[in-house]
């Protein structure tokens, strides 16, 4: 972890790349789950900045929420495998396939990641669960046929 | 700074602090798609929040989750970050298992024609939103469909172990 003076000296968008990758270890290492004010009383983001980063990393499917009654949980999003020899990359894109494993199972998770020239930072993502991907690609086989026309 | 139009439904400020925490939350996600969609050559924070009078901190979070569930796009110039609405999604199929639900759209932009997944959960008001979503450009549908057939036949393998 960066000194506290350290990570105050980096760019916005290192520091919430830095921030990513922390919390994804913290949780990582914890995978029984954990609140915003544990995290909080361990490092020194402060509130508002760890909620806001777990927050991301639930919406782009990086780690997973769960709310019990008003407490507000999150898990990691193990992989299992990462499916790199299926990447898809071209010049403005690049979309990542990875198994993953949660409290609820296992998933095929499908991110899309930024093209910067020197991060690949996750830009969004769904989880889909193992068991339905064959009516997810029923779905868009579907889609091609009837919408997608030539 | 250049005033940017704003949707009728826009609550004055007092209004808008006697709503209870999660319907804030949900307003707000509400409103910036609508002003998104008010503003397609694009807005910063900065200009929402002169207009608005929310917090910067709020609604940058708010563009941020917008654009990681993919309802917005948004395109760094130098050092200002100007988002931009998805397009118009015209809405295809719903898949429905357990609780979640996968919404399936097409949508236009600047960027290329796109299919959108949206996953949707119930929240604590009792209606269905979109808790993560993902953009794919049409050109890549049959690769991203051969590509899934791939990873289910791996998931198989994992679920024998």
């Amino acid at each position: 972890m960066l000194e506290k003076d350290k990570y105050l000296s980096l760019s916005a968008s290192e520091k919430g790349e830095y921030a990513h990758n922390l919390l994804k270890e913290i949780l990582k290492l914890n995978h029984e789950g954990l609140t915003v004010p544990q995290i909080d009383t361990a490092i020194y983001l402060g509130h508002t900045s760890i909620w806001h980063h777990l927050e991301i990393l639930a919406s782009r499917a990086d780690c997973l929420k769960i709310k019990r009654g008003n407490v507000e949980l999150y898990f990691p999003n193990k992989v299992i495998e990462s499916l790199k020899e299926f990447d898809m990359e071209g010049e403005y894109y690049h979309y990542s396939f990875e198994l993953v494993e949660d409290i609820y199972g296992k998933f095929v998770r499908l991110q899309t990641r930024e093209k910067g020239e020197s991060s690949s930072a996750v830009e969004s993502g769904v989880i889909m669960r193992a068991d339905i991907i064959g009516d997810i690609i029923k779905s868009l086989t579907k889609i091609k046929k009837q919408h997608l026309k030539k | 700074m250049v005033k940017i139009n704003l949707p009728k439904e826009l609550l004055q400020k007092e209004a808008f602090k006697t709503l209870p925490a999660k319907e804030k939350e949900e307003y707000i996600t509400n409103i910036l798609i609508k002003i998104l969609q008010l503003n397609p050559d694009g807005v910063t924070t900065s200009q929402i929040k002169e207009a608005t009078g929310l917090t910067y901190s709020t609604l940058w979070h708010h563009l941020e989750i917008l654009k990681s569930t993919a309802l917005s796009r948004k395109i760094s110039r130098g050092k200002i970050d100007v988002y931009y609405p998805l397009g118009n999604l015209n809405y295809l199929s719903d898949y429905n298992k357990d609780k979640v639900v996968y919404t399936f759209t097409t949508v236009g932009n600047s960027d290329g024609s796109f299919v959108c997944i949206h996953e949707k959960r119930e929240n604590s008001l009792g209606s269905y939103t979109v808790v993560r979503g993902i953009a794919l450009p049409v050109e890549l549908i049959d690769d991203i469909i051969n590509t899934l057939k791939k990873a289910k036949e791996q998931s198989k393998k994992h679920a024998k172990e």
